[in-house]
This record gives C-alpha cells, structure tokens and sequence, in this order.
C-alpha cells in the first residue's frame, strides 16, 4: 500500500475528471460558484470514502453475481444520509446544489472506485483511494468553479468569502454570461483535460503531438 | 475457461462515460465461490426451465445466497435511513416553515399566516393564507405561479383588506440574469405594484405597472402573477 | 511525323483546366459587395461603423495569423476569409459594441470555430454567425442599438439612448406602432435603428446583384430562403394586413444580409442545387418559428446555424447528378430496378 503513489494518482495520473473521464456531469453543471464546487466536492469524497469503507469490508460476501445491485444500495443509502443531513444543517448548499445531490448515485467516479479497487483491496487502502480521487475531483471542481464565475460573473468566491457575495473584480455588465452556463462548463472543462493532456503527453517523454 | 463467468458480461455500471480499471490492484481478487459455469447455462438453456429449475437444482444454496445478501444489505441501508431520516425530519420541517414565513413576512407582515381551506382558486395561485394578527385578519398572502422568460417562477403577494397589493417578492425563477433580473430580483421594481388593485395593466392605463423595456416576459410574468393573486383575494373577499 | 522530342509535354494530375479564380478572389469580391452597405452604415450611424468593422476584421485576420504561427502550420491569412469573417461580424452588431467585445467574438469566430476544426473549409458552423450567437453572452451590450441617424463616438463611452429596432415591434406582433416609427421606405432605404450592416436592404440587394452577376452565389438559397419567410408571413399575418406584414418582415430584422452573405456560404451550405433549396426552406421555416413563437426577437442567427447542423444530411441524402451520365440512362436503370 503506496500512499504517495496514491496520492499522486488520485490528483494527477489518474485523475477521475481530466484522465479517467468520470463523474463529468456534475462537474459541468455545479461548477458556476465557489461554494458549489466546494459543497459538491466535500459531499463526493464523503461519500466515496464510505462507500468505498463498506464495499471493501463486504467485499468477500457480496457475490459477484449482484454486486453492482448492492453497490448502488450502499452508495445511494450514503447518498440519502449526506443529502437529508444537507438540507437539515447546511440548507444554503443544500439548495443551492440541488438536484444534483441525489445525481451523486449515478456519479461514476464512485462505482468505478467501487468496482476497481474497493471490491478488490483491504479497508485502508480503499479508504485512502476514496480520499484520494475524491480530492482530485474536488480540485477540479475548484479550478472550474474559480474560472467560470470569474469570466461569468466577474466575482470570485461567491456563496463563500465576502457574506455570500464573493469578491468583485470587476462588474457583471461586463462579463461573459454564457461561461456560467452549460456552454461556458463544456468549453472550459474542454480546455482543462486538453491542457492535461498535453502536459502528461510531454512528461510521457517527447511524446509529441 | 470455466471462469467464463467470472467477471461477467459487461463491465458497464448504469452510465455512460468509460471506466478504466486502473486498480493497482495489490491484493488478488477473492474469489466468489461459483459453481462451473458453463454447465450450469448449457442446462439453462437446454431446459429452459428457468428460475423453477435452479431452485430444484444443485445451485439452490447459491441463489438462497444471492438472495439472503442482498437482502440483508438492504435491510441494514433501511435501517440506518430510517434512523437518519427520523433525527433530520422535524429539522427539515422547521426549516421550510421558517423560510415560507420570512418570505410571507416580507409581503404582508403579521404573526401567523393559517392557510384558507376549501376554495376554488384561480389558475396560477397554488395557496391563499390568511394573515393574522393576533387572531384578526389583516390580509391576505398568495402563493402564486407563473411563466416568465426562462420558465416557471414562484412568488409570494400580499394583499390587504382593502384589495390592493402591499407588496410581492419572488421567491423561485430561471430568469436571465441581468435582463430578467431587473424585474424579478429587483424590490424596487417589484415595489412599484404596492396600492395597485384588479386588474393590473402593463405599461398603460391608470392602474398600471410600468415594466421593464427589454425584460417584457418576466414583467408580463410577474404582472399576470399579481393579477391571479389578486382575484383570489377579491373572491374572499366578497 | 510528329516530332514528339518538340512537342514539350507536361506529365502532371488532374485537374488540367484551372481558372484564375481561387479563394482570395471570391473573398475579394464578397468584400466588394459587402462596401455598399458599409458606406451606408457610416452614413447612418457615424464613423464608428466603419472603425468597428476595421477592428473587426483585423482582429480576425491576426487572431488566424496568430493560431497558425503556435500551431506551426502553413498561414492562410492570404486568402482573406478571415477578412470577411470578421467583416460579417461586425455587420451583425449593434454599432456602439465596444471594441474589446467584438475581439471575443473575432477569437470565438476565428480561433474556435474555424482553425480548432481544421481551418477553411473544414467547419461546421458558419464562424461569423457563431461568432454572434458567443456575443448573446453580453446580452445588455448587444442590446444597446443607436437610432438612425446618430454619430456614435468612435472613442471613449458611447453614449446614446436606446433606440428600439424594427424586430422589437414585430416580434410583439406590434405592426401599427411600427409604422408609426419607420414607414416602409426607410425600412427599404435603411434609414432604421439596428445592426451596422443589416439595416440597408437596398444596399445588400446590390450586393446581391453584384455577386450574381460575378457568379460568385447562386440564387438558390437566398431566393428560397427569403421566399419561404415571405410565403408564410403572408399566409399568417398575425391578424395584420398580409401585404405589409410581409414586407416589414423581409426588410426588418437580418433577413436579408443572412439569406446573401451567410446563408450562401460555400463552406457550411449543401453542395447540390436540390439540396440548397430544401436548406432555404429550412432556414426560412425555422426563422419564422423563432419570430412568432421564440423568445428572441431576430430568428436569422439561430436558424442558420440550426440549418448548418442538417447540411451534412442534405448532402448524404441528395446527391447531385454525376457529371457525363445522361437523364434517360437513370430512368431506365430505375425501370428496370423497379421491375
């Protein structure tokens, strides 16, 4: 069990949103403040890290046959938990994330997880994979969020910093509308795992284009 | 070959992006005890018996097993929901009550807004409270729905004794930020309906609400909202 | 006998018939037909239009000189499409857009639409009108039309008071107050409040003209497309008089300069004859569905790009006759399939 080196794949190599692909959807839909990233990238890593637990204790008794069946259970059972425990004591994310709490079920990042290491390793390391890729996703998340509510909104920390208003920087008359909707989410994420890849693709050694 | 059945058929959870397994995987997989499969789906097939015939067959205890897992794992989740669900309900409760009377307090402001049982309402308005104080009405507050630019917002009107607004707040809308905006998120151009009576008119006549240009949906919106609400009062009123 | 050692052929491939004509002298001529309109527009609305047109058109040609240097590939800025692009643009703007907005469209336009999909003749969507639907970002901006006849400033805050366009009354079904405002021959002449380059229909006629005459468009398009706007404007005039309804809706609004400029874009239009009419006919129905029962007040925009989206379905679906296979050798193969 390598921590660093899963440190370094979960915020790196391997990371679910820029390498793996995964879990893109609420990454295009959440990211148009601060305090969205943060709430939805918190709630993931919580819930991936739980289930991850879970799976990797049940994981000689559940039989292959169901076990995506029983995978889902566990996840969305957490799901449910983190998203009552929202609304109760956090109401202001809770809202503000909507729908997309529930959605957390579905998110793939957590039944790749699931799948791939968790029903395959010990609790610890599974647990550390949980923490791990779900922080990735949530660096990700907070370079997205930062970038479009910059360009779409002109502020920076917004739900968060500043009472809920987040730094101005400059007016909203000014700013670029379209980056806090979806358009502004696919192109920026575009641009993110493009960058990715070429960065990877040079340290790959002189992989070229 | 026997573990033909091993890692069945597709690998695909219920989504669509592509997982990579990129497990370093240091422990091998413990195995799943299985019975030989491809014995066992050639007799499937031959027979067709289905579910009947594995239940008579040797692979009893497996599917008794199946079975009894799943269950016990969804009967575990249930448990600690509902254990969940029983500490976050009366929370959860208390807090939508609050944020509905905050948004009642900013319309018409009283100590108790008991909703108005067995009307027939008009299209548009989902609730008629009554605003009491102190065991006296002094108005009326509707909730109320209506189609703006970007589509369904609701808002909350106040209306008095007299029939006339005292005042409306927005509460739910996708307007475009910016255009849409101006009317639905601004007091003060929602302000500008405050004395108005039924029928409110757009941008004509003495009775009117001067919109805002460029923002016509959401002010037409917002206008035909304070208009059902207004009826409703009127109703109870007479 | 030939003396074949004299006779000095060249072994190359085909094509062995060239003409003068390439890109950058069709470019050259939409330009020309494109000035008409622009000296128009300096005559309506100052001197900014033609400032902002420049600026518009040398962000383009150096955001594509720019992209084609980091990306190491041969420059293209030669054949001057950038050019029109960015003419294009500025046309479809309201003239008081600040300079720096219009640049963002330029590098929409140019860099993301055109050169990332493998630069001309490889989009997809035409980069002008993409361009112009990125802008709808900055909607209070793109909003902000002088009235005919004012001299914006070409420096500093242009300060002018919010002129209503023929669209806004017509997309509220409000004919008699339009012709309050502009009666039908300022609507033709173009001394109208609206975009820099749409407001002179008699301008873009002449621009028309004159690309026909050059044989650089064919009528189909723009004749299909502006004909299905007026056919069923006429049919549903919205409880106005069909006649005027008709032509308030052909002169107001982009129509015109879309169905001309845009719409015939070699690149991002269908190839055959028959597929180009059914490509006018689509642009001309989805653009009167946005203006009666859209949001938007101008339909042009979105119905060509929509339309851009089918064309690689027109083109899969009607092929143009090969070239050197006679009509009646495709009927009797048909009869006799049809047997």
């Amino acid at each position: 069990m390598n921590v660093g080196k899963q440190i370094k794949e979960g915020l790196w190599s391997q990371n679910p949103v820029l390498v793996q692909l995964l879990g893109m959807c609420s990454t295009l839909a959440i990211t148009t403040s601060f305090s969205n990233g943060l709430g939805m990238g918190v709630s993931v890593t919580i819930i991936l890290t739980l289930s991850n637990v879970i799976i990797s204790l049940l994981r000689k008794i559940i039989p292959d046959k169901i076990r995506i069946a029983a995978y889902i259970v566990v996840i969305a059972t957490f799901v449910t938990m983190v998203d009552l425990l929202l609304q109760a004591y956090l109401p202001d994310i809770a809202e503000s994330l909507g729908v997309f709490i529930p959605l957390i079920v579905v998110n793939c990042i957590i039944l790749a997880r699931a799948e791939a290491f968790a029903s395959k390793n010990r609790v610890l390391p599974a647990a550390i994979d949980g923490l791990c890729q779900g922080f990735g996703y949530t660096l990700v998340l907070l370079v997205m969020s930062v970038i479009r509510e910059f360009l779409g909104n002109g502020t920076f920390g917004a739900g968060l910093l500043n009472g809920g208003e987040g730094y101005k920087v400059f007016s909203s008359d000014y700013s670029a509308l379209m980056m806090v909707m979806p358009v502004g989410g696919f192109l920026t994420l575009g641009v993110l795992i493009a960058l990715m890849q070429w960065v990877q693709g040079r340290s790959a050694g002189k992989g070229g284009k | 070959m026997s573990r033909r059945d091993k890692r069945p058929e597709d690998k695909k959870p219920a989504e669509t992006a592509p997982v990579q397994s990129t497990a370093p995987a240091a422990a091998d997989t413990a195995a799943s005890e299985m019975p030989p499969a491809p014995r066992r789906d050639r007799r499937e097939r031959k027979e067709g018996g289905g579910l009947g015939a594995l239940l008579a067959g040797p692979e009893r205890p497996y599917i008794l097993r199946l079975t009894v897992t799943l269950f016990g794992i969804s009967a575990a989740a249930a448990l600690l929901l509902g254990i969940v669900y029983y500490i976050t309900k009366p929370v959860i409760d208390w807090r939508t009550e609050e944020k509905t009377k905050a948004a009642m307090a900013m319309v018409l402001e009283a100590e108790a807004y008991p909703k108005v049982e067995g009307l027939t309402l008009p299209d548009g308005v989902t609730a008629l409270h009554a605003a009491t104080d102190g065991g006296e009405t002094v108005g009326y507050v509707c909730e109320v729905s209506s189609n703006g630019f970007g589509g369904a917002m609701s808002l909350v009107v106040g209306v008095g004794l007299d029939g006339r607004v005292t005042g409306v707040s927005v509460i739910k809308h996708s307007e475009t930020k910016n255009i849409g905006t101006k009317v639905v998120m601004s007091s003060k151009v929602l302000s500008r309906f405050i004395g108005l009576e039924s029928p409110v008119t757009l941008n004509g006549g003495t009775n009117r609400f001067d919109g805002v240009t460029g923002a016509t949906f959401s002010s037409k919106g917002v206008t035909a909202a304070v208009n059902a609400a207004l009826t409703a009062v009127d109703a109870v009123l007479s | 006998m030939t003396d074949y050692k004299e006779l000095k052929l060249k072994a190359s491939t085909s094509p062995h018939v060239r003409t003068k004509e390439d890109a950058q002298a069709i470019m050259l001529t939409v330009i020309t037909a494109l000035l008409p309109a622009l000296a128009f527009a300096v005559y309506n609305f100052g001197l900014r239009s033609l400032t902002v047109t420049l600026c518009s058109m040398v962000g383009c040609v150096v955001f594509e000189a720019l992209y084609r240097l980091i990306a190491r590939k041969h420059q293209t800025v030669g054949d001057c499409s950038a050019a029109v692009t960015g003419m294009l643009l500025a046309f479809v703007c309201p003239v008081t857009i600040p300079y720096w907005t219009i640049l963002i469209a330029d590098f929409f336009a140019i860099v993301v639409v055109k050169q990332l999909y493998g630069g001309i003749g490889k989009n997809f969507l035409n980069p002008a009108l993409a361009g112009r639907a990125f802008l709808f970002s900055w909607a209070s901006i793109m909003s902000h039309w002088a009235a005919p006849g004012t001299k914006a400033a070409v420096w500093g805050a242009v300060d002018v008071v919010t002129y209503p366009t023929p669209m806004s009354y017509l997309h509220a079904n409000d004919l008699t107050g339009l012709q309050a405002v502009y009666d039908l021959p300022a609507m033709f002449t173009g001394r109208i409040g609206g975009c820099i380059g749409e407001v002179s229909s008699l301008m873009i006629l002449a621009g028309f003209v004159f690309l026909l005459a050059r044989k650089v468009i064919l009528p189909n398009i723009p004749l299909t497309y502006v004909g299905t706007v007026a056919l069923l404007t006429f049919l549903f005039p919205r409880g106005n008089d069909p006649v005027e309804w008709m032509l308030y809706n052909i002169f107001g609004g982009g129509l015109l300069l879309g169905a001309v400029f845009m719409a015939t874009d070699y690149v991002t239009s269908p190839v055959s004859r028959k597929g180009q009419l059914i490509y006018g006919v689509g642009c001309g129905l989805i653009t009167v569905f946005i203006r009666y029962f859209g949001g938007y007040n101008e339909g042009v925009c979105y119905s060509i790009l929509l339309m851009n989206l089918v064309v690689w379905l027109i083109d899969k679906n009607v092929r143009p006759r090969r070239f050197g296979v006679a009509k009646t050798a495709i009927f009797k193969r048909k009869e006799a399939a049809g047997k």
